[in-house]
């Protein structure tokens, strides 16, 4: 059985990777915060501060708990500070290339060639972020969902090179964080996002089709299906250019293939993620009605009735997903 | 009399006047009861939580069947919506939809059915697993969705996967049967 990481770094101190250094203090790792803007890192520093602090005011843990965390709390703030860690997790901005040249620099003498390199993306290939590293063995894939110090769960992604140990570090510290782990794959979405596409795809698919409404499918997710949130108010939480990108993502992952399956060809994600949420909350499709008379039929262009821009509240979760009991959640 | 037809086989006799309500699952009500004057509806288990059914009427539904219907699933304490005329109609296309991907998933040994369910609850906030639920509202049942939609509509982002069809070829239908995706022995 492998062992919890004692030392974690996490690089990139975000909302995310703020998150995650917290659980990695709390589950009792000594942990390093990069990020390479001193401004983001303390504030960052001031966010797992604050979050021990009210946690233990609220009784989520003690206070003594909380400051042993917060002691074993340090920045960096230079990557080379990294060096001692076992365990670095990285939750930089989901660009390819600054991920792998995050992890081509880490592996090229800063941290030891046994010291497990986990990618905390949603949407890009974890084999293709291993493909920079000195060692693409020792890359994995660990998935956290937003926000994650509540998110219950943690995907494990396995890359066609993973070594075994490696994710087993990973399983292990995960578990060490009180997180549900399972086991993914590599691939557009991983597991758990991969099967939650049609839920925002089908929903699209029910608009277009003029089944239903946006406020009418959003009720029934939640009156009829028992969901949290619909899927067109979860859109607008998580945010149309999130999901925009995520559509983007996985049709270059599916290699621009069609597919038998629809649903992960091109036209599926961009309308359902991208175009459609253009109509946003005000953009009810003319001839939809809570109750349609027979044989109703409506004209074919809805795209003028909403403001484009309406509907989109400021708030931008991590990702896709979240029907959440509190709130969003979803890959961040 | 309120007549619900929510079965797919055949019924044994003739009924009088024919079904007034008819579950949407294997078909959309137009398929089911062409130039028929009867309702369509769908919700899918568990039935005790959910809250609303949807309905949907053709050109040709009688009012008594509309009027009867509402008040059948109101005396029941639910919700009504109409919605247009679809297998499955909303809720149904959704779920086994996100049921058929978890399948695909699983066939893939993209992860196993336990870790699909825990993380679609865990990491989604999913009311419950897309496979136990599908246990619970019947393979046969989200299986006669999959199909409707795939010959109704004709796009191929509704093809079955083949291990949820194996599984109803081999009576493998959920809970009712004590096995399908999950084993309830």
């Amino acid at each position: 059985m492998a062992e919890a990481a004692k030392t974690i770094g996490v690089a990139g101190a975000g909302t995310m990777g703020a998150g995650i250094a917290q659980l990695a203090c709390l589950a009792g790792a000594r942990t390093l915060l990069h990020d390479p803007v001193p401004e983001a890192l303390e504030r960052g520093l001031e966010q797992i501060r604050g979050h021990l602090k009210r946690g233990a005011e609220r009784g989520r843990w003690s206070a003594e708990d909380a400051a042993a965390a917060a002691d074993r709390l340090a920045a960096a703030p230079g990557l080379e500070d990294l060096a001692p860690c076992e365990l670095v997790i990285e939750a930089a901005p989901e660009r390819l290339e600054l991920k792998q040249q995050l992890f081509a620099r880490l592996s090229e003498g800063i941290v030891s060639d046994s010291c497990v390199l986990a990618t905390n993306t949603s949407s890009l290939l974890v084999t293709a972020v291993a493909s920079a590293a000195t060692h693409p063995a020792r890359v994995v894939g660990m998935h956290f969902f937003n926000p994650a110090p509540l998110m219950r769960l943690l995907e494990v992604v396995a890359g066609v090179e993973s070594a075994a140990d490696a994710l087993a570090v990973a399983r292990a510290t995960g578990k060490a964080m009180g997180k549900i782990v399972i086991d993914a794959v590599d691939g557009p979405g991983f597991l758990v996002n991969r099967c939650n596409r049609p839920f925002g795809l089908e929903s699209a698919r029910l608009l277009t089709d003029r089944v239903a409404t946006i406020e009418e499918i959003d009720r029934i997710c939640r009156v009829a299906g028992g969901f949290r949130m619909g899927p067109f108010e979860l859109s607008d939480l998580v945010g149309v250019d999130v999901g925009l990108e995520v559509a983007r993502s996985f049709f270059e992952q599916s290699f621009a293939d069609c597919g038998q399956d629809g649903g992960r060809g091109p036209h599926g994600p961009q309308v359902g993620s991208g175009l459609l949420r253009l109509l946003g909350r005000h953009g009810r499709l003319p001839g939809a009605r809570s109750r349609p008379p027979a044989g109703r039929r409506g004209d074919r262009n809805g795209f003028d009735r909403g403001g484009l821009a309406a509907g989109l509240p400021a708030a931008r979760g991590g990702g896709a997903g979240g029907l959440g009991r509190r709130g969003p959640g979803g890959g961040g | 009399m309120l007549i619900l037809d929510a079965g797919d086989e055949e019924p044994a006799a003739p009924l009088q006047g024919g079904p007034m309500a008819i579950l949407c699952a294997g078909g959309s009500l137009s398929a089911l009861d062409p130039g028929g004057s009867a309702v369509g509806f769908h919700a899918l288990p568990p039935l005790a939580e959910a809250g609303l059914v949807e309905l949907t009427r053709g050109p040709d539904s009688s009012p008594s069947a509309v009027e009867t219907t509402e008040r059948f699933f109101a005396t029941l304490g639910k919700h009504t919506v109409w919605v247009g005329d679809a297998p499955g109609l909303v809720l149904g296309r959704m779920v086994c939809q996100v049921i058929n991907e978890a399948a695909f998933a699983m066939t893939e040994g993209a992860g196993s059915p336990d870790d699909i369910d825990a993380g679609m609850i865990h990491g989604l906030n999913y009311p419950r697993g897309p496979l136990a639920w599908a246990d619970q509202i019947g393979l046969d049942h989200v299986l006669s969705v999959l199909d409707a939609l795939h010959e109704e509509l004709g796009d191929d982002r509704y093809r079955a996967a083949p291990a949820l069809r194996r599984l109803v070829w081999s009576g493998r239908l959920g809970r009712g049967t004590g096995e399908g995706f999950f084993s309830y022995a």
